[in-house]
């Protein structure tokens, strides 16, 4: 698991790759923490690389959306394979995560 | 194909679980191939975390089973006490983020890409039988 940061249009991108499973993801979640931390504006996490969601995975993502409510931050994913979009939207968290096909719509809409 | 499962060496036995179908020439496509990528992961999961083998020597397998040729067949093996997952509740998926919990997700998300999910407990072994 590598991950990258850097910030665009004055949002803060977290880009995750390979996998989000049990194994990789408490990792990303630190990263991901550690950024939340700074308490960017807007923060949208880059699943373009990402080839794999478990519910290890979901939960770094719920954990993130908790995180940037509460510190009244914008948050939202985009970038999502295929299979990852089926695991994401099948749990539901489409109902509360938003949710972008590309980072130009995540910029855009944000 | 019995695949034995290491509960000390998750992400081992997970890769040999998923790389066997591929070496198989598993006659499935790519989205079925994530569903039991997913559903081991979660399952073998669940075993190594929650899974009480009270002094026994964990002895886990996974196997595949083709019963039709768009049917595969797994059956998650283990000795430890009895139990059934099918059991757990299902997490609450409210739409509100606050309330959300995510307890027994990956259980819950399974039940949802298995055509059916079976538990048996015989012989001192759970056998999950899950039908893709």
């Amino acid at each position: 698991m590598e991950s990258e940061i850097y910030e665009e249009n004055g949002h803060l991108i977290v880009a995750a790759s390979g996998k989000l499973d049990t194994i990789h993801a408490p990792d990303f979640l630190k990263v991901l923490q550690a950024q939340l931390e700074t308490k960017p504006k807007a923060c949208l996490l880059d699943l373009t690389k990402v080839s794999f969601l478990a519910s290890s995975g979901l939960q770094v993502l719920l954990s993130g959306a908790k995180i940037a409510k509460k510190e009244e931050m914008y948050f939202a994913v985009f970038g999502m394979q295929e299979m990852v979009e089926d695991v994401f939207t099948m749990s539901g968290f489409d109902r509360f995560i938003e949710h972008f096909a590309t980072k130009e719509d995540a910029l855009s809409r944000s | 194909m019995i695949i034995p499962i290491d509960l000390e060496n998750i992400e081992a036995s997970l890769t040999v679980a998923n790389e066997a179908l591929t070496t198989w020439n598993a006659p499935i496509d790519e989205q079925t191939k994530y569903k039991v990528a997913f559903i081991c992961e979660e399952i073998i999961t669940n075993l190594a975390r929650h899974a009480n083998f009270e002094e026994r020597k964990p002895d886990v397998s996974l196997t595949y089973v083709f019963a039709a040729p768009d049917t595969l067949q797994l059956y998650f093996k283990d000795n430890s006490k009895h139990f059934n997952l099918l059991d757990f509740p299902d997490p609450d998926l409210s739409s509100n983020l606050d309330d959300t919990e995510t307890g027994g997700l990956g259980i819950f998300l399974t039940k949802k890409y298995a055509k059916t999910l079976q538990s048996n407990y015989e012989n001192g072994y759970n056998t999950l039988k899950v039908v893709l």
